[in-house]
């Protein structure tokens, strides 16, 4: 693959947890993520997609460098990304931005929003006056949907979807290559989130900006992706173009998660219902971290861990079984 | 009691909240009918701040002291609102179980899982002792509870979340009631766990035919759910109608924006047709039709005043003054 | 379980060994109990074969080494005033305070709790209101205010009471009291907001949507998870049985560990000092470690970590 904006190679990261207690339980490994790689070219969009504690938020904080690496590799822009808090980091930071969930808990509630977004331009010295920077604030506020008289409010004077598109005017201010979405719609009603999501997409078109979108809402991740990764238990189980993804899933995880998603439709498609819960990230079985759930498992699956391969379509797979289905 | 084929099992009507947080007062609920027939599925789907959940908790008297009602809530001959605490308390549970959003919060966390399902036996059925622990194993294992007998002595906190849910169903069916009531049962749990609750619950209703009112945001949980579905939007009821008139012929004009802001998970992918502007708080409602500030099909008559539902065709109402000619 | 109980154990001592050795540091260097105990105007040679007695001649690190060593094997010293043992002269005081400190914390337990409860019950009544603002009063009056103003109307005005003294159990009253104000209404205030807490929880309402009783809901849901933190306070309350009487026995004159102690660090009767200062941070310790085997008991969450 060629260099795209960015390269994320084998990332892991592992905690040390203590295990069944409080003070003299045994260490163990919490293997949160676990070698996971991926490509993001400018102006597309990878959608990472999994239940919680898969992982999808830990590889996020990985790719902005909010977190170390326990190994592994990010290039950003070819770049090897430096250490957390070094100053080039904080350099690199103008290129890649973050979105959360929870736009009110993102902004101070003590500073009037238009502020807040004009606060990166000092941070990174850009602008020659506080008027300059007003009038960029002014415009990026315009090209996320808000008005003027937006500027002086303060965050709870704001709806939830305004929020949203406050933190994004804040992130986009900078003139970012790459912003990292983690659930981005999540905390919105159902109403608000159609707006954001096309808001988003109208941003890319005209910016070229590359995403990583994280959600648990397959059809939002659908609606927005060009690409999608489905991860489970720290690592990615498949990987492919949304479409062909959402509509024949290889990997049997994808399947249950496709076949979990209840459509507003009356064609009631046969579902594919899985026993248990997840096990969690300390206890990861043997062999493929899928098989006690899966309903396809074979006796090598408890025993070999199945790598991400190709499939002749171009998906990659991480499963034992899928090129013969 | 004798009761005719079609009159309803439960009848809300004018059922109206206000809360009174002291400074100001707040209507949550303006007038909410809703009439449910023995054995029904109705899924409630609205927006946060909607009136689903508060409907039922009103309805059972549980909103506490701050919240005025007023209205009807005519079940077995009774009027709920204003019923005396005994009447009430005969009712929950017994008559009508109600399960929450956060299974695992909902559950005391220094009980036992064994207690709390005996307490409501003891409660209901009069069960005790070894009687009541063989019925709460089995009522854990009908909800799919791997290994009852031991889970019994776990603590919630030493379950997950679907699990904790399958516990709280068992206890809602522990009364043997007439109606369950979920509010939101599935929405603080992953996509797969979700599927299996609600795989659940349509089971038990399959079993028993439990009349069953499932509260969601998500208006894909609730059409594969129910039989008919009941839109809200700012403390009302704006469309009542079967499953299938809601996708084929949506009359209230937030109903067909919610529909057409739903992404879908197979076919082509189009832009997605956003309602704008927010959902009015509920403090400043605009006068008429709430949603008029937000309707494609606004017109003057709508800024007069609350329209009234009307009749779109048998079983499908809407309040909407268009709603006639949408149909058409 | 052991290996917690051993771990909070070792954490203890090492409690104990900091306020004992930091008690002896502060005392010798505040100042001289020769020159103290003594007389002003005792000889020379008098003060020095007093210090050489008491082994004060020696330079601190060596006092501190020998008191350390006989510390373990359980010999803390004799009075430099009365020459007995300091243990024993301290044990005698310890039934007199603790019977002011023990139907004190009765008395906090019995008026603080039931009316936080109530209070919590009621919230934004009248009742809430006048009990919050008792409970200000009750915990910001310092107690000798609050003792200087109930021997005033009992003793002075009205003549019911003696004001100080020892004798029967009408003595006691006004010290208990006094003590039991300012602890009731903490605990008032705490089980409130602990109340307010637990009752704006889910399972209150599920356990009421189950069809329980208010009453029911409030003594066999809310009660126990409303404990958890109160236990916390009154385990505290516990630890301050020996000394927390300290103001309140000078006032009343009542001859208990804090009086003794009071007179014991005005003459640098060192012995004395140091041993009050080990039993109360003993009992300081023993009750934190009686709080959290108790927590553990009453709060499941602590017992085992989810599976």
């Amino acid at each position: 693959m060629s260099a795209g904006l960015l390269e994320a190679s084998d990332l892991v990261r592992h905690y040390q947890v203590r295990k069944g207690g409080r003070l003299f339980g045994e260490n163990a490994t919490l293997r949160a993520v676990d070698g996971v790689s991926f490509s993001l070219q400018p102006g597309r969009t990878l959608g990472l997609v999994g239940e919680s504690g898969c992982g999808k938020t830990t590889t996020a904080r990985l790719v902005l460098g909010l977190l170390p690496l326990t190994s592994g590799e990010i290039r950003l822009e070819g770049e090897v990304l430096p250490a957390t808090q070094s100053k080039r980091w904080r350099d690199l930071r103008r290129v890649m931005q973050m979105v959360y969930q929870n736009p009110l808990a993102a902004l101070d509630r003590r500073i009037e929003v238009g502020r807040q977004v004009m606060e990166p331009l000092a941070i990174h010295g850009i602008g020659k006056s506080k008027a300059e920077r007003r009038d960029r604030a002014m415009a990026i506020l315009e090209s996320v949907g808000l008005q003027a008289h937006h500027f002086i409010r303060y965050p709870h004077e704001l709806s939830g979807g305004q929020r949203q598109r406050i933190v994004l005017a804040r992130a986009l201010i900078l003139e970012p290559r790459l912003l990292v979405c983690d659930e981005p719609i999540s905390a919105l009603d159902v109403s608000i989130q159609a707006q954001v999501v096309n808001l988003l997409l109208d941003l890319q078109a005209k910016m070229g900006l590359a995403y990583l979108f994280i959600s648990h809402d397959l059809r939002m991740v659908r609606q927005v992706s060009h690409e999608v990764a489905v991860m489970y238990l720290g690592r990615i189980v498949e990987r492919g173009d949304p479409d062909r993804l959402f509509t024949a899933p290889a990997h049997p995880y994808t399947q249950a998660l496709v076949s979990a998603i209840p459509v507003a439709t009356r064609t009631r498609r046969q579902r594919l219902i899985l026993k248990g819960d997840p096990p969690n990230s300390v206890d990861i079985p043997a062999g493929c971290a899928f098989h006690a759930r899966c309903p396809m498992a074979v006796a090598r699956c408890r025993s070999e861990t199945p790598a991400l391969r190709a499939l002749e379509d171009g998906r990659q797979v991480a499963c034992h079984l899928a090129a013969a289905s | 009691m004798f009761r005719s084929a079609d009159q309803p099992l439960i009848d809300i009507r004018g059922l109206t909240v206000d809360f009174d947080t002291g400074q100001r007062v707040v209507r949550a609920l303006h007038g909410v009918d809703l009439a449910i027939t023995s054995g029904e599925s109705v899924g409630l789907v609205g927006e946060s701040g909607s009136g689903k959940s508060v409907t039922w908790l009103a309805a059972l008297g549980l909103l506490g002291g701050q919240a005025r009602i007023r209205g009807e809530v005519r079940f077995d001959g009774r009027n709920l609102v204003g019923a005396p605490a005994r009447d009430l308390e005969a009712v929950r549970g017994a008559r009508i179980a109600m399960i929450f959003q956060d299974p695992a919060s909902s559950l005391n966390p220094v009980y036992r899982i064994g207690r709390q399902l005996c307490e409501a036996l003891a409660l209901h059925r009069g069960l005790t002792g070894t009687a009541a622990q063989a019925e709460a194993t089995r009522l854990l294992d009908r909800v799919g509870i791997a290994d009852a007998q031991h889970r019994l002595r776990d603590y919630p906190h030493e379950l997950s979340g679907g699990m904790n849910q399958r516990v709280m169903i068992a206890m809602a069916l522990a009364g043997q009631p007439e109606i369950l009531v979920a509010d939101e049962p599935t929405t603080a749990l992953d996509a797969t766990i979700q599927a299996q609750i609600l795989e659940l619950l349509q089971e038990i209703r399959r079993d028993s035919a439990m009349t069953l009112v499932l509260i969601s945001h998500d208006l894909g949980v609730v059409a594969e759910n129910t039989d008919r579905v009941c839109v809200m939007y700012a403390g009302r009821i704006v469309e009542d109608a079967p499953i299938d008139a809601i996708f084929d012929r949506p009359a209230h004009p937030y109903t067909s924006g919610l529909l057409a802001a739903l992404p879908e998970l197979e076919g082509p992918r189009r832009r997605l047709v956003a309602i704008p502007g927010v959902v009015p708080e509920p403090w400043n409602l605009p006068r008429g039709c709430s949603f008029a500030p937000r309707c494609p099909r606004v017109e003057t008559a709508c800024e007069a005043g609350m329209p009234p539902s009307f009749q779109v065709e048998e079983g499908h109402r809407a309040a909407c003054l268009r709603a006639g000619s949408l149909v058409a | 379980m052991i290996g917690f109980l051993a771990h909070r154990l070792l954490r203890a001592l090492l409690t104990i060994f900091l306020v004992v050795t930091f008690a002896f540091f502060v005392l010798r260097l505040s100042g001289d109990p020769a020159l103290l105990i003594m007389s002003v105007d005792a000889p020379p040679e008098a003060v020095a074969a007093f210090r050489k007695a008491w082994g004060l001649d020696q330079p601190i690190w060596m006092q501190y080494g020998a008191f350390v060593v006989h510390a373990l094997t359980g010999e803390l010293g004799n009075s430099m005033r009365d020459g007995r043992p300091a243990i024993q002269l301290v044990l005698e005081k310890v039934p007199a305070t603790l019977a002011l400190t023990v139907p004190a914390l009765v008395l906090k337990i019995a008026i603080g709790v039931p009316a936080g409860i109530y209070a919590a019950l009621r919230r934004n009544s009248f009742a809430d209101r006048l009990t919050m603002l008792l409970s200000v009063a009750g915990f910001t009056m310092p107690s000798f205010v609050l003792a200087l103003l109930l021997v005033l109307v009992f003793s002075v005005q009205l003549g019911w009471l003696p004001s100080s003294g020892i004798g029967g159990v009408v003595n006691m009253i006004l010290p208990i009291i006094t003590l039991g104000a300012a602890g009731a209404a903490i605990l008032a205030r705490f089980t409130r907001s602990a109340m307010l807490e637990v009752l704006g929880q889910p399972y209150i309402r599920a356990a009421q949507a189950k069809g329980l009783s208010w009453r029911r809901v409030v003594t066999e849901h809310a009660l126990p998870n409303a404990a958890i933190p109160t236990t916390t306070i009154i385990g505290f309350m516990i630890g301050t049985l020996i000394a927390g009487a300290v103001v309140v026995e000078s006032v009343f004159a009542w001859p208990g560990i804090g009086r003794l102690l009071v007179v014991s660090v005005a003459s640098r009767d060192l012995a004395v000092v140091q041993t009050i200062l080990l039993l109360v941070a003993a009992t300081m310790v023993v009750s934190n470690i009686v709080v959290d085997v108790v927590y553990g008991w009453i709060d499941p969450r602590m017992r085992t970590a989810p599976k």
